[in-house]
């Protein structure tokens, strides 16, 4: 099979996963608890009039298949629904989240890469001597520390007592501030969460370099390498690392719901405006509308990248067969 | 006859049992020097989860309004809270439920998973193909958003926390085992006892399962990590296990209050969860050398 028709047969594979997540997605609304018709209409307006009239437009009375098909019909054409709570289009208040949550994910992969691939890499080289077992320990402590809280220990260092200590905030202790605000207030806002979130991502990479490194050094073309007098740097940095690099490329890629799970928290601590905080906020405010929204965005967004990153490993590495 | 019948005779549950500890006590040994001091860890965690209510210097929700947020001290090693309640209890408390929720977590997903995984390995054709897909569809939500979305709309208690996070691992249980018993299936052992006339059910339950546990407890040991710290993440964004039991997750959540000047009340909770969840990540990190030392990509914490 060639790798046009891996793509559409994966394509294809999409449609029955989508279906099933928008159902998922719309049964959460018929979970809860709750009238829908009571939460969005404020008691002075509760004449009988305006309640057939909205039940009319939710569809209250109609089965429930109905209901799942004009609710999918209107999400394909990117209409979402009105937050309960802020009356707005979802859509348009998932779209202003976007950017923020984009900022904290690049600041993450940044410290992954700069620490992470390196601390692989030697720990690869280096396998089973004290440079090895640091990584390890380090990459561990990373992976188990909850990031919620060292997000807190970080305010709490860098912010509060820095501010005992020298008389000024290092960091503000939370809130959002874009590239336009200036470079060194962005810098003072965005590096904190960012590393905060970058830190678990950053362990989970240095982990599979090491052992994408290992594996790709046992292989028989290092061996030859060596053999034909290759230096040792050469057929590490050229040989192996280049070749290694391959997985490790398509696992960090793989890994957005990790960062998408430590947004949540991340963004929560330090009250940043992203795709995360939206979620906790629909959560908090039982905001169905805006949850159903978020949620679907954030599958979708999940699935659609884990798709190109598939495609994009079978493109890279001739090896892979399509199955 | 008899003869026959003394040879195949089954080994006496105490010989059983002798075997078992000699088989454990070898994998043990087998251990790197981290994986055994976790392995310790892990036990000193589960001893102190038993005993909480004999080792803890103070019931955890009793209140000492005149000794309210005193930094550590003797009377009180890790300090007191806003009501005077000492931390160092609670968290001794909090044990409990962060074990109790890993441990029955990750019990559910096995019990949905490996059901599921085995009959779709098993049966094949269509019946995996729609079993597969379903699970599929359970991997396409990030983890904490699903159950997020999950506990805020059926509420959030200790029993939806437990059922949401068994229901979103499990996927992986069905995944992992059905790769097993894609590879038993044609064994020779699995072939002999189908031509024996064993049932299917019987065939995978005796012969199957039992050959695919040990990449599942390895699997296990990280997910128990794993459902800690989500347990953790829930109750600290107030999704999760209620105020006023005691969870560490819940403290953390709390001490935020009171930065920077009682700083104990939010660090030393989340200090208990990093040790153990470190702990159960490398003793499962051993026992994957020990079970599965080829495969360093499968099963990793990073699920």
């Amino acid at each position: 099979m060639g790798l046009g028709n891996y793509v559409l047969k994966r394509l294809l594979l999409l449609i029955p996963v989508l279906l099933g997540v928008s159902v998922i997605v719309f049964l959460l609304m018929k979970i809860t608890p709750g009238d829908p018709v009571t939460t969005l209409l404020p008691p002075e307006a509760r004449s009988p009039e305006n309640i057939r009239r909205l039940e009319q437009r939710l569809g209250v009375g109609d089965p429930l298949y109905i209901q799942y098909l004009s609710w999918l019909e209107n999400a394909i054409q990117g209409d979402l629904g009105q937050s309960y709570s802020t009356r707005e289009p979802v859509v348009r208040m998932i779209a202003i989240s976007i950017w923020p949550t984009v900022q904290l994910a690049i600041v993450a992969l940044a410290v992954a890469t700069l620490i992470a691939i390196p601390m692989g890499v030697l720990g690869a080289v280096y396998k089973d001597t004290w440079v090895d077992h640091i990584g390890r320990v380090f990459a561990f402590l990373g992976i188990s520390m909850p990031s919620f809280w060292l997000g807190i220990m970080v305010i709490l260092i860098f912010s509060l007592f820095w501010r005992g200590w020298f008389g000024f905030q290092l960091i503000p202790s939370g809130g959002y501030a874009g590239p336009s605000d200036g470079m060194v207030t962005w810098m003072r806002h965005v590096l904190p969460p960012g590393i905060t979130l970058g830190v678990g991502y950053a362990a989970l990479t240095a982990r599979l370099t090491r052992s994408s490194m290992v594996e790709v050094l046992n292989e028989e073309f290092v061996e030859t390498a060596r053999a034909k007098g290759v230096k040792e740097k050469s057929v590490i940095m050229i040989h192996t690392f280049r070749n290694s690099l391959i997985p490790v490329v398509t696992v960090m890629g793989l890994q957005i719901g990790f960062l998408m799970n430590g947004a949540i928290v991340v963004e929560q601590v330090f009250q940043w405006p992203g795709i995360g905080l939206l979620l906790y906020d629909a959560v908090i405010s039982t905001d169905i509308p805006l949850l159903q929204g978020v949620v679907l965005f954030v599958a979708v967004v999940f699935v659609v990248s884990n798709l190109v990153v598939d495609v994009l490993y079978a493109y890279l590495d001739p090896r892979i067969k399509y199955e | 006859m008899s003869s026959e019948t003394q040879i195949y005779e089954q080994p006496s549950i105490g010989e059983r049992l002798y075997q078992r500890w000699d088989w454990a006590t070898s994998v043990y040994g087998r251990l790197d020097l981290s994986a055994k001091v976790s392995f310790w860890i892990v036990l000193a965690l589960v001893v102190i989860a038993i005993l909480a209510p004999e080792i803890a210097p103070y019931e955890p929700a009793q209140e000492h309004y005149d000794r309210s947020l005193v930094g550590p001290s003797l009377q009180h090693p890790l300090g007191t809270d806003l009501t005077g309640r000492d931390i160092l209890s609670r968290m001794i408390y909090g044990a409990r439920i962060s074990l109790f929720v890993g441990i029955s977590a990750v019990t559910i997903a096995m019990a949905i998973g490996i059901p599921i995984g085995s009959i779709a390995g098993y049966v094949g054709g269509w019946t995996d193909e729609v079993l597969m897909r379903a699970m599929d569809i359970l991997i396409s939500f990030p983890a904490l958003v699903i159950a997020l979305a999950l506990v805020g709309t059926l509420g959030a208690s200790l029993q939806n926390v437990i059922l949401v996070i068994g229901v979103v691992y499990s996927p992986q249980y069905a995944r992992l085992i059905r790769g097993e018993v894609l590879s038993v299936k044609e064994e020779e052992y699995v072939e002999a006892a189908r031509n024996t006339g064993l049932s299917n059910t019987k065939i995978v339950t005796k012969h199957v399962i039992p050959n695919s546990m040990a990449p599942v407890l390895v699997q296990a040991t990280f997910h128990v990590a794993t459902a800690i710290l989500f347990e953790a993440s829930l109750s600290f964004l107030g999704l999760g296990i209620q105020p006023p039991t005691a969870t560490w997750g819940v403290m953390i959540a709390d001490g935020r209050n009171y930065l920077p000047s009682e700083w104990w009340i939010s660090t030393f909770p989340g200090i208990a969860i990093m040790i153990v969840v470190l702990a159960f990540n490398l003793l499962g990190d051993g026992l994957r050398d020990e079970f599965d030392p080829r495969d360093e990509t499968q099963g990793g914490p990073n699920t």
